[in-house]
């Protein structure tokens, strides 16, 4: 069956003409210098390379001699039987010592009461004497675990709650304690133990409600309260800038003290002088060139500048006053608002021309620094510099264009 | 905001910032901290005695730091820091406002003068006495808050009647000084402005016009 017959039988197309003839495997001659064997191991023909794979575990090195190990009966002094049960214990010398989970067949301390202790200490009207009975031997069986004692409790019918039942358990006893060892003769344990026995069922049943709640919630509602608790924390980290916050702003706020009464723009009279007022103020507004615009203090100040009256009718709106001088007071068009040092704004000079500047200066006796630095003091310092800038500036083109003319001159001279 | 600013006011007002110093006598510099030789004060107070606390809250001066807890605070007056040292130094002195200005802090820079000199011809010997070194600046308010206008125009400058009008021994700074100084300024400012003419002159005669950078060919 060539492959010619299968398509014949498919009706395939057939491949092209001739089949092909096996391929010679042309390999690398052998040099001459070499053996068969040698060659056979070099270069193209080398062996194919072995991975050690260790499939087995070596055998664990152990330098001790092996232990005896003995088939031992024992006995479990917890029990009441005498049962003789048997384990695998290393041979030793020693006796074997106690059957070591006997220590933990313990049983909880469960204080009883005699008839008088209960008459005289632990009547109850919820708690007959017969189901307080029940309640102990349930407690002394099943060794005060609340669980196992609330889930097999039943009296006369009647289920009762794990924390009744605890609560009761934990008066009983609480109320044998102090009874037979006053508060004041109780040892350090003793007192431990009276302030551990102090149960508030109602908190309790609380706890254990807020628990049940919280086991239930909604996944949303697991994520709102985890957003609530982050926005929490953030709040409390910058609570501090926060309350300083706040104090400016209230500190901000309460400054504007109201210096006048409103009631006089409550009358018609009022009302149209105040219109009259604003309308002036608008008018003076307009006519200023440039608005103040260099603070948005400024836009306030100029709607707040409508003559304020007080109740007297004198205007309180600050301006010149004849004792200006003696405060420093003085009035300007046009002031950038700020405090500044009146020698630190003093202009600078190009650091081209600093040098020459102060060289003048010194010639003319001036000191670089004013010594009472004034207002007229800096103005005509200032006007000072901006001579001495324009005179260097003169200097200048009057040298170059010097310079330039001599040049001339010698040319012309020189040509004549 | 709120804030109440009254426009178009300035109040100026001047203030002393300096140091004085004074060599420590031999029992002095036995207490004092070794190499040190002098007891210096650095200070902010105002011209004639004027109280500047009304209007000025604290004045903070950084001291080299060398000098433990070199960030002095003085939040009353006198606004001054006392100490003992032997070298001098440049002191930042911060000056802060009352809240209700709702002012920047303005800051100076002063150089601590611990040494006296004579200077004679060529030398220069030193000298064991008391130095001063002070300088008359003056803060300007431009429209001052309501609150800050009513403190200041509530305390005069200086000693209730402003700048004293001349000069006393211990408080050098009055009108009079000043009146020395825009004397000088203006003598200077004629001084120039003659050289300025007589440039101009020169500068028309070779052609060219003040204005014009290029020369004109001839």
């Amino acid at each position: 069956m060539t492959s010619a017959d299968v398509r014949d039988v498919f009706e395939l197309p057939l491949t092209d003409a001739a089949p092909k003839k096996k391929q010679k495997h042309v390999g690398e001659r052998r040099p001459k210098g070499i053996s068969r064997e040698l060659f056979s191991l070099l270069g193209e023909n080398s062996a194919p390379l072995v991975i050690y794979q260790n499939k087995l575990k070596e055998r664990p090195k152990i330098n001790q001699k092996a232990k005896r190990w003995v088939w031992q009966p024992f006995t479990n002094n917890a029990r009441d039987d005498g049962l003789v049960l048997h384990h695998w214990v290393q041979k030793s010398e020693t006796p074997p010592e106690a059957y070591r989970f006997e220590k933990f067949n313990t049983h909880a301390a469960l204080e009883t009461y005699s008839d008088d202790e209960y008459e005289r200490l632990l009547r109850d009207d919820d708690w007959s004497r017969e189901e307080t009975d029940y309640l102990m031997e349930l407690c002394k069986e099943y060794d005060v675990r609340f669980f196992i004692i609330a889930d097999r409790y039943i009296f006369k019918g009647r289920k009762r709650r794990l924390e009744d039942i605890k609560d009761r358990l934990c008066k009983i006893q609480r109320a044998l304690l102090v009874d037979r060892h006053p508060l004041n003769t109780m040892t350090a344990a003793q007192s431990a133990l009276y302030n551990s026995l102090a149960y508030d069922k109602d908190q309790e049943i609380a706890r254990k409600e807020y628990l049940e709640r919280l086991m239930a919630r909604t996944p949303e509602e697991i994520a709102e309260e985890e957003a609530l608790f982050i926005e929490l924390k953030r709040i409390q980290a910058t609570q501090e800038k926060m309350i300083r916050d706040r104090e400016d702003i209230l500190r901000l706020l309460s400054e504007q003290k109201p210096t006048s009464n409103a009631q006089e723009y409550l009358t018609s009279s009022g009302l149209s002088g105040l219109v009259q007022d604003m309308a002036a103020t608008e008018k003076a507004r307009k006519r200023v060139e440039n608005p103040k615009f260099t603070s948005g203090v400024d836009m306030y100040s100029s709607r707040v500048s409508a003559p304020v009256r007080n109740m007297n009718g004198r205007s309180l709106r600050r301006g010149p006053m004849p004792d200006d001088a003696i405060y420093g007071v003085s009035w300007h068009e046009k002031l950038q608002t700020g405090a500044f040092v009146r020698s630190q704004r003093l202009p600078t000079i190009k650091a081209s021309l600093t040098q020459r500047v102060y060289g003048i200066l010194a010639e003319l006796g001036i000191p670089m620094r004013l010594v009472m630095p004034t207002e007229r003091t800096c103005t005509k310092f200032t006007q000072l510099q901006n001579d001495i800038v324009t005179l260097l500036e003169l200097k200048r083109q009057v040298d170059r264009l010097g310079a330039e003319h001599d040049i001339q001159e010698k040319l012309n001279h020189g040509g004549a | 905001m709120g804030i109440h600013r009254i426009s178009k006011c300035q109040i100026s007002r001047p203030i002393i910032v300096g140091n004085d110093a004074k060599p420590l006598t031999e029992e002095e510099k036995q207490n004092a901290p070794k190499d040190h030789t002098h007891h210096w004060r650095i200070f902010v107070e105002g011209v004639d005695g004027e109280d500047i606390s009304p209007w000025i809250r604290k004045v903070v001066f950084k001291l080299h730091d060398t000098y433990h807890n070199s960030t002095r605070i003085i939040e009353e007056p006198p606004f001054e820091v006392n100490e003992t040292g032997w070298g001098e130094f440049d002191i930042m002195i911060r000056v802060f406002f009352p809240p209700e200005a709702h002012e920047k802090p303005i800051t100076f820079f002063h150089r601590l003068k611990l040494h006296a000199y004579l200077t004679t011809g060529d030398t220069v010997t030193p000298l064991n006495e008391y130095v001063k070194s002070e300088q008359y600046e003056e803060v300007v308010f431009n429209e001052p808050t309501e609150i800050m206008y009513n403190i200041l125009t509530q305390h005069a400058i200086g000693d209730g009647h402003g700048l004293a009008v001349e000069p006393e021994p211990g408080h050098e700074f009055s009108l009079q000084r000043e009146q020395d100084e825009v004397d000088k300024l203006d003598i200077a400012v004629g001084k120039v402005n003659e050289m300025i003419q007589s440039y101009r002159k020169r500068l028309q005669e070779l052609g060219g016009t003040p204005e014009q950078g290029t020369p004109v060919a001839q």
